[in-house]
């Protein structure tokens, strides 16, 4: 029991030590784009980058940004 | 729908006169098995990802020209998901189903991808009165390559992203994922380092990113931008950028739980799916823990090449 005891009174000591300055929670919002992240989005020909043979046709396409 | 088990004796390897083509994206290999004579169309750039068909797919399509009916049944039923643009999801007893739909081919779906719940095998099929023009007859092409590969990539043991951003090796053996949503300067990147010498631009648009038995790696994609980059190579992962345009270079440390959420807004998991969601956040958790992941304000000239580079000089 005693063995423990010191034990515990060991690991309060190294964790009274590490204890970090308190920071106070606070939310950060980081936006996101529905149309992007769907692999939705249709671009047309006036969007910039490139279109594949099948894209230039349909006036949809994944590519650049 | 068809039975998938109708569908795999159909797709399966067992019938050695059916054409077929092996894409390997990321690692993961689509094996497409066309029908009668003729081999699955695969738009040109996607070609350089074709790999030997001996390989052990991670997923075995059949292709070809579906009944009418059943597009015209898919466009009569409420989706599961409806992505606001050119895709739908339709959600039946074993199987999904992506559809998609482009005004240009009318109000019914001209293409759809049927896979078995847990992507084994499925269907790629064109809907023949769609009116489809020869040149357009990609089957896989965008969306559905993007949203099959999205969706394998959060399957248990593939452990993987597929994320918005340009990739670049250099000479020296570094690899750096640069990662922005649109606007943020992905093609400016790849721009401004395709031009020194020794540069590999593995992608400047999408690039998968997946955990293998010896680190995270990078790979290159099909899915390029403006500087048509698409190299199907891989490389072990120096560091992650997330972009931010500025008036001079410079990084900023980032505490892993925001890198992590940024990188999520900059991904293309399958929002549908909550324990694809749940893949992706730990996923992102563990790449953020284990490669250093900061944001870089960077002016957009080649002096953010020497910048970033020397970050990484011994």
């Amino acid at each position: 029991v005693n063995n423990q005891k010191n034990h515990s009174s060991a690991n309060q000591e190294i964790t009274q030590s590490v204890k970090r300055t308190y920071l106070k929670p606070r939310i950060e919002s980081v936006e996101m784009r529905p149309t992007e992240a769907l692999l939705g989005a249709c671009k047309t020909s006036s969007s910039a980058g490139p279109a594949s043979p099948s894209c230039s046709t349909l006036s949809c396409s994944s590519l650049g940004s | 729908m068809m039975p998938m088990n109708a569908a795999s004796a159909l797709a399966g390897p067992e019938n050695p006169s059916s054409p077929t083509r092996t894409l390997c994206l990321g690692g993961l290999t689509i094996r497409l098995i066309g029908s009668g004579a003729s081999a699955p169309l695969i738009e040109p750039i996607s070609q350089r990802f074709l790999v030997d068909s001996e390989v052990t797919p991670t997923i075995t399509l059949e292709v070809g020209e579906g009944d009418p009916a059943e597009f015209e049944k898919l466009a009569s039923q409420k989706p599961f998901f409806d992505s606001g643009g050119t895709w739908k999801l339709y959600r039946e007893d074993k199987t999904l189903v992506y559809a998609v739909t482009v005004p240009i081919f009318g109000d019914i779906p001209y293409r759809f991808l049927e896979v078995a719940n847990d992507f084994s095998t499925g269907r790629l099929l064109i809907n023949p009165k769609a009116g489809v023009p020869e040149h357009c007859l990609f089957p896989l092409a965008f969306p559905l390559d993007e949203l099959l590969v999205a969706n394998l990539l959060t399957l248990p043991g593939n452990e993987g992203v597929l994320l918005h951003a340009c990739a670049v090796t250099d000479p020296d053996g570094n690899a750096y994922v640069f990662v922005g949503q649109s606007g943020d300067g992905k093609s400016t990147t790849a721009r401004i380092w395709a031009a020194r010498e020794g540069m590999t631009i593995l992608t400047d648009e999408r690039v998968i990113i997946r955990r293998h038995e010896d680190g995270f790696f990078v790979h290159g994609t099909p899915w390029h931008g403006d500087q048509l980059a698409a190299v199907p190579g891989r490389a072990r992962i120096s560091g992650i950028f997330i972009l931010r345009k500025a008036p001079a270079n410079s990084v900023t440390e980032t505490r892993p739980s925001l890198a992590s959420a940024l990188l999520f807004a900059r991904s293309f998991p399958p929002l549908h799916n909550p324990e694809s969601l749940a893949a992706t956040a730990a996923f992102l958790e563990s790449l953020v823990t284990n490669v250093p992941c900061r944001e870089l304000h960077f002016l957009p000239d080649s002096s953010v090449v020497d910048f970033v580079r020397g970050l990484y000089a011994a």
